[in-house]
């Protein structure tokens, strides 16, 4: 006779939905507070009303009517039939007695449940997870100071969509004061916090850790979830020797803050004499808003520019932009770029035009 | 043998025995017994976040829904309403002892 095998496999929730679920459990456990209340109170009125129907014969209306009032010190008399007797009123006393204080602990208990804290904050952090969900190509910041705030601004500005991951102590009114939109308060390396910060759909990461070895966590963590080198990864650090470490473990970039200081500032020192220009180019290089824009293109052999010459490409008259220098294959940088520039595979092209004319032209021309 | 289960599947049963006793002889005590039974069994599964939790709490919820009317009705003198009634708790009933079956079978597995 053939045996019957049933096999019961494992239910899988998405990686995505981990962190959701754990808070959607939380918010109902949070309401497993309110049974033992719920309970005494069921029980009160249970032993009132088959207490008052024995007294009433069968009356269940009344006796039920009579038991609230009774338990909810409202006392409006003796309205069921037999209460007014003597076992009557020896059963209404002791049924006050304990009642009323079961009446007023549970009613105290249920509203301060649906009032705590917790369980409003845990309801809201459902909810934006839940708003993460729809989010496309933003890009994910760890870490919470001054850097992030400006960061967001920025990003902001481009209608770049960012979601922050925060420690615990960030209350929602800082991160509503610094006009963070989404967020998710936990460990940055951990992979319920990534996931559900939505790195599968993100365009980037900007790791700026606490500490040099949160910094190195992150990264990895991240690296590892999104392999591809589409995926760009920012780190922010004040360590220099870090910096070679956190590249070899898959960053795109690395920023030294001081050093980034350092050089801004030294930019305005070395050019006094021309410095609205310098500052100019300053805010271009940080993508502030000046209406104006700088790219970088990479041109590989398959690409449609090789083997071109400037002339030829006519960027200008078609975008309305300039190829203001070429970083040719061997790192040297060629600025006196003219007509007849031959661009080979391998070069960068450095583009510079008004912004919304390098968008036009990044959109059309270029492959991601 | 954990004191809670106990308490909880006592009264899932009792739910649905009560239910069953005042359709085969609809008697006052027995609809009043059967109303706080079902609020008892609803209470029991509020908190719970087991896989079928939600379903056993949504099938107890629609007999208490059933039943609270039932037990006003009747006591208006329309018992034949009130029965009628009962029967829909029964078939809420019904369903949540299979969910709590099931449920049982699935953290047997799960435990071992």
């Amino acid at each position: 006779m053939p045996r019957l095998r049933i096999r019961f496999r494992k239910f899988r929730i998405r990686k995505s939905d981990v962190l959701l679920r754990k808070y959607e459990k939380k918010l109902v456990e949070s309401l497993a507070e309110l049974q033992i209340p719920l309970l005494m109170l069921d029980f009160a009125l249970f032993v009132g009303t088959i207490g008052y129907m024995y007294f009433s014969g069968g009356d269940f209306i009344n006796s039920l009517y009579m038991t609230i009032i009774t338990i909810g010190t409202i006392g409006f008399g003796e309205v069921v039939a037999g209460s007014d007797t003597l076992a009557g009123r020896i059963f209404t006393t002791f049924l006050a007695l304990w009642g009323i204080g079961i009446f007023t602990t549970s009613v105290t208990v249920i509203v301060r449940v649906f009032f705590k804290q917790d369980i409003i904050s845990t309801y809201r952090r459902i909810l934006m997870l839940n708003a993460i969900k729809d989010l496309r190509g933003h890009f994910i910041i760890s870490g919470w100071d001054e850097v992030t705030r400006w960061l967001i601004k920025f990003l902001s500005r481009k209608d770049i969509e960012t979601v922050v991951i925060v420690p615990e102590d960030v209350s929602e009114e800082e991160l509503k004061d610094a006009g963070v939109r989404y967020y998710v308060h936990g460990i940055p390396y951990r992979d319920e916090y990534l996931y559900a910060a939505g790195i599968r759909r993100a365009e980037g990461f900007v790791v700026n850790a606490k500490d040099d070895a949160e910094a190195l966590a992150v990264v990895s963590s991240v690296r590892i979830i999104r392999p591809d080198e589409k995926f760009r990864i920012y780190a922010l650090v004040s360590n220099e020797e870090l910096v070679e470490k956190l590249y070899q473990i898959g960053a795109t970039r690395v920023v030294d803050r001081e050093q980034v200081l350092a050089s801004r500032l030294m930019s305005h020192i070395l050019h006094p004499e021309s410095s609205r220009i310098s500052h100019i180019l300053d805010r271009v290089a940080f993508a502030e808003d000046v209406g104006v824009d700088i790219l970088e293109l990479y041109v590989d052999e398959s690409s449609p520019f090789a083997g071109k010459t400037l002339a030829h490409l006519d960027l200008g008259r078609k975008y309305g932009i300039n190829v203001i220098g070429i970083r040719r294959s061997n790192g040297e940088i060629q600025m006196d770029v003219r007509g007849e520039t031959v661009i080979n595979p391998g070069d960068t092209l450095i583009i510079f035009g008004p912004e919304k004319n390098v968008r036009l032209f990044r959109e059309k021309e270029v492959r991601i | 043998m954990n004191l809670k289960k106990i308490f909880s599947h006592f009264f899932i049963l009792m739910a649905l025995t009560t239910n069953i006793s005042f359709l085969i002889y609809p008697h006052p005590l027995e609809i009043v017994i059967t109303v706080f039974a079902n609020l008892t069994a609803t209470i029991l599964k509020i908190g719970e976040s087991k896989i079928l939790s939600a379903e056993l709490l949504a099938t107890s919820l629609v007999a208490d829904l059933h039943l609270i009317p039932a037990i006003f009705i009747f006591f208006l003198g329309n018992t034949h309403e009130a029965v009628s009634l009962a029967y829909g708790a029964l078939a809420a009933n019904v369903v949540s002892v299979i969910f709590f079956v099931i449920e049982t079978i699935i953290d047997t597995f799960t435990e071992e």
